[in-house]
């Protein structure tokens, strides 16, 4: 048991190198977000634009997220963005967000089917869209019970956050896809 | 997305032009897109646009962001792809990048076209357009097209598309027109029977009178074979219309196979690897059986239920028009009831049909990973797995069976109720002896005759759906363009090998290039090798070199011709490949040799077989060239497969022959074989290879070394070595990597030698 714990710890170390707030400083720049990284040997790293990566984009979007360069190459990784300040953290929420457009829906004005498309108007909390949906059944994704994940046909997603709360009616115009 | 989608489509976003630059025209701008999300904030959306007129590019939005910049302080422009978002760059001449707009998924390709028609400005001066001027919303009511296709499924005439299946079903017309008529003579006599009856019941049973004339039984006997011989011709004439349907539907059936089948075939790689080969498969054989049913069984069976209903209506009314009225008056109920049914049962019906197919789904993905699910000890999580979607549907099937089950009688017996009144108000009149009791068996019979049809119009609107559905997608297939299709002036061209490839570049994705700028030449008979580390673009070139897909700039000559100017079957037949990933048809392993030249004779399968190194190990199977290879066949290893490959690239004996990673699963010593075999042919034929074992290519006159898309180096493997660039890394790396093999290999054998020395 012990040793399992240990092979864990030293897989951790030598493989992923782990940004934190000790060795990682984050600031917006021109709406840029640029990284400056202290090296274990500590020398500084300071680079102008980062790119934020989710490795579990579903089950969690806070936690576990790459840390790239300009050039798409990896610097590390951040473990939660929690263990960063408040500070910090919004603003590495922000730019997920950002990096990551999912916008909730909250109601589905209308939904209908023909042809094989699926056109819907729904309510969001980023103001009313439509989109349509090509092959409705396969771009639906449930994330485990409650969530489900929709992407339409050119490529823009959509979730409604808890299927539960959803309203009844809302409900029922995509029950038959669930 | 969205937004622009549904108000004013055809614009795609450029309502607010007007509004952002009030003194501008349109035409002063040679590039415009527009963008729809702030740049800043994760949400909130805007209306923006981005245009350039030919000196600066400008970005303004309806919300008051506005920004100018002279394209000559710009370096480079790119698209940073997010998930559902892309962020347009702009890198300054002094390195500073800089966001200038943020759009949805949407506006992406759009962006991506722009970041290259201005790159290109930058680079060349020259302004081209990369935008695909495709429109993607339909102008009419603004509905997005489907991936790939320009034509709308719901303004798409209908009209139009059920003409077009007339232009399928011409050829038949008279099987058809004729069936129709057999269809009209079947329910004509069904209508005279009802009237047979009446007489006979009238005339004959019920009737005192009648019983006292002398030649009363042979009148009686008469009526009765009228009958008998109605009913025999019915029976008969319906044997004989199936007979005719059956044929016509599978000639016509048959028919649109070979129609759908051809276009796919002709698709570029591009087109068909889009779709899932399972939706292809469900294009040729269940949507062309929904059309085939349609138009021979349910046309010519709608015609005749028409013509029945209309008739027997006539006849009704023009017997007793208050009974016919209260046969008549229940029918809107009925129909209505009856479409509410078939929407409340179709949901259920698909959802069904969809659990159904994702179970099957389920199992496919199990059986082909069963290998993978006994190494690992997963049976009985997949068994659950399986269960549970098996379950899902078993619940659907339960309800709708339910469903169907309870309101099925109601509606059967609400279309009773009128046979009902019928049979009341009859009974009242033959009481009162205004109406005889053969009246009322007639009709009773008419009765029948009007609701019969009327339950079928109730499932119409759903089946015309579904055809029109089914039609419409089998038409978007035949109606595709291959992108990569034949000039109007291709030739065929004996092949000499001279391959030239100039300033190519190359993205499967708007905005993302796999390939940039490459140029090389290649000689008659030359051996090239192609290096590079994995994703760099090295079978993307080969691609490129047989036209699987067409260079977005560039050229590539072969003799001095652009590949576009040749037909591609010229240009094929004179090529041939081994991939990486083998495939052999269900056949024969002499088959699958002589695949590309069937006419072969045995000595030379055997000789391509040697030359390949595949005879040795064929000659030991038990049905040698004839052993059964393939899906069903005897199973060969992939090392096997890929010499059986070999030979069948070699029998083809191309001017060109294309090898990517064709030896990687062999071992050396094999492989050398195969090499010397090769290096003995190619000496008449350009040779390309893609090895990551640089041993491979040895005998390589040229290596050409991919990095990032780009050629990084190119010349002969000791120019390389001395010139210690990338090439040099990866021999060295590679020399390291053997040598460790090496050691671990030979060491206990070096311990034994010295033991016994």
């Amino acid at each position: 048991m012990k040793t399992e714990v240990k092979t864990k710890e030293g897989v951790s170390k030598t493989e992923i190198l782990h940004l934190t707030p000790s060795n990682a400083a984050f600031v917006r720049r021109n709406s840029l977000l640029s990284l400056t990284f202290t090296e274990e040997d500590g020398g500084q790293r300071v680079e102008k634009r980062v790119i934020l990566k989710r490795a579990f984009p579903f089950d969690m979007p806070w936690q576990y997220i790459a840390v790239l360069d300009a050039h798409e190459r990896e610097i590390g990784m951040i473990e939660a963005l929690s263990l960063f300040d408040a500070e910090t953290e919004a603003l590495l929420r922000e730019e997920l967000a950002r990096i990551y457009y999912t916008p909730k829906i909250r109601r589905i004005l209308s939904m209908k089917e023909r042809y094989g498309f699926s056109y819907w108007q729904v309510d969001t909390d980023d103001g009313d869209l439509s989109f349509t949906v090509q092959d409705t059944f396969r771009n639906l994704l449930r994330i485990g019970e409650d969530r489900l994940a929709i992407f339409d046909v050119d490529g823009n997603r959509f979730e409604i956050e808890s299927l539960a709360a959803l309203d009844r009616k809302s409900y029922k115009k995509i029950e038959l896809y669930l | 997305m969205a937004r622009f989608h549904r108000t004013k489509p055809s614009k795609g976003g450029f309502e607010a032009f007007s509004k952002l630059f009030p003194d501008r025209s349109r035409e002063d701008f040679s590039l415009v897109f527009p963008y729809d999300l702030d740049k800043e904030k994760a949400y909130g959306r805007q209306k923006g646009l981005f245009a350039f007129d030919g000196e600066r590019i400008y970005i303004a939005s309806l919300e008051g962001e506005r920004e100018e910049i002279p394209l000559d302080d710009c370096a480079s422009f790119f698209l940073q792809r997010g998930v559902g978002c892309g962020f347009f760059f702009v890198r300054m001449k002094d390195g500073e990048e800089r966001l200038l707009c943020r759009m949805s998924a949407s506006g992406m390709s759009r962006a991506g076209a722009a970041a290259r028609t201005l790159n290109h400005r930058i680079e060349s001066g020259e302004t081209k357009n990369f935008a695909r001027e495709e429109a993607r919303n339909c102008p009419k009511c603004g509905r997005r097209f489907p991936k790939g296709s320009q034509s709308c499924v719901h303004c798409g005439n209908k009209r139009k598309i059920f003409m077009r299946l007339g232009a399928v079903i011409s050829p038949y017309k008279w099987q058809l027109l004729f069936s129709v008529f057999l269809f009209l003579a079947v329910s004509l006599i069904s209508i005279v029977n009802p009237y047979l009856n009446k007489i006979l019941v009238d005339g004959y049973i019920n009737n005192s009178e009648a019983a006292a004339k002398e030649n009363v039984l042979f009148l009686f006997l008469s009526v009765i074979a009228l009958i008998l011989l109605a009913q025999l011709l019915q029976r008969g004439l319906s044997l004989l219309r199936g007979y005719i349907m059956i044929r016509t539907g599978n000639r016509v059936i048959l028919h649109l196979r070979e129609l759908v089948f051809c276009k796919i075939q002709e698709l570029s790689v591009a087109r068909i690897s889009k779709r899932t080969s399972g939706e292809l498969l469900n294009r040729v054989t269940r949507d062309t059986g929904v059309i085939q049913r349609f138009l021979t069984d349910r046309l010519t069976a709608l015609l005749e239920q028409i013509l029945m209903l209309a008739a027997v209506s006539v006849i009704l009314f023009a017997y007793n028009w208050k009974l016919a009225l209260m046969v008549i008056l229940p029918t809107p109920c009925v129909i209505l009831s009856f479409r509410l049914f078939w929407r409340f049962m179709g949901g259920m019906f698909r959802r069904r049909w969809q659990l159904n197919s994702e179970a099957n789904a389920t199992l496919h993905d199990i059986f082909s990973g069963i290998r993978v699910v006994k190494s690992f000890g997963m049976e009985k999580r997949e068994a659950e797995r399986f269960e549970k979607i098996t379950r899902r549907e078993k619940e659907a099937q339960i309800r709708q069976e339910k469903a169907w089950a309870v309101i099925m009688p109601l509606l059967n017996f609400m279309m009773g109720v009128g046979e009902f009144f019928v049979l009341y108000f009859v009974g009242n009149e033959i009481l009162s002896g205004g109406m005889t009791l053969g009246d009322m068996a007639m009709f009773s019979s008419y009765v029948g005759m009007v609701y019969a049809p009327l339950r079928s119009f109730a499932g119409l609107p759903r089946e015309l759906l579904h055809t029109a559905t089914a039609v419409s997608r089998v038409f978007e297939l035949l109606d595709e363009n291959s992108d990569v299709y034949d000039a109007a002036n291709a030739v065929d061209m004996e092949i000499k090998g001279h391959i030239e490839v100039k300033n190519v570049s190359f993205g499967y994705e708007e905005g993302r290039e796999v390939l940039r700028d490459i140029s090389f030449d290649v000689k008659p008979g030359e051996f090239v090798g192609l290096v590079g580390p994995s994703g760099v673009g090295k079978s993307t070139m080969i691609n490129l070199i047989m036209r699987m897909y067409d260079v977005d700039q560039g050229q590539i000559l072969i003799d001095g011709k652009d590949i576009r100017e040749l037909s591609q079957e010229s240009l094929r037949s004179q090529m041939g490949v081994v991939l990486q990933e083998t495939f052999l048809f269900s056949g024969s392993v002499a088959q699958n040799i002589a695949y590309a030249k069937p006419d072969a004779t045995r000595d030379e399968i055997i000789a391509a077989a040697k030359l390949a190194g595949c005879h040795s190990f064929i000659i030991k199977m038990p049905d040698g060239y004839q052993t059964k290879v393939g899906e069903k066949g005897y199973t060969l290893s992939g090392g096997e497969r890929q010499r059986v490959a070999i030979a069948r690239a070699l029998l083809h004996d191309p001017k060109i022959l294309i090898l990517d990673e064709a030896t990687a699963s062999l071992d050396t010593e094999t492989e050398k074989q195969i090499q010397e075999a090769l290096a003995h042919l190619s000496k008449t034929r350009t040779t390309i290879a893609i090895a990551h074992r640089l041993s491979t290519l040895r005998n390589a006159t040229k290596l050409i070394v991919f990095d990032k898309g780009r050629i990084a180096e190119i010349g002969s493997h000791d120019e390389l070595m001395a010139k210690e660039g990338i090439y040099y890394g990866l021999v060295l790396a590679q020399r390291e990597m053997t040598k460790m093999q090496k050691e671990e290999g030979l060491a206990p054998k070096g311990a034994e030698r010295k033991a016994h020395a």
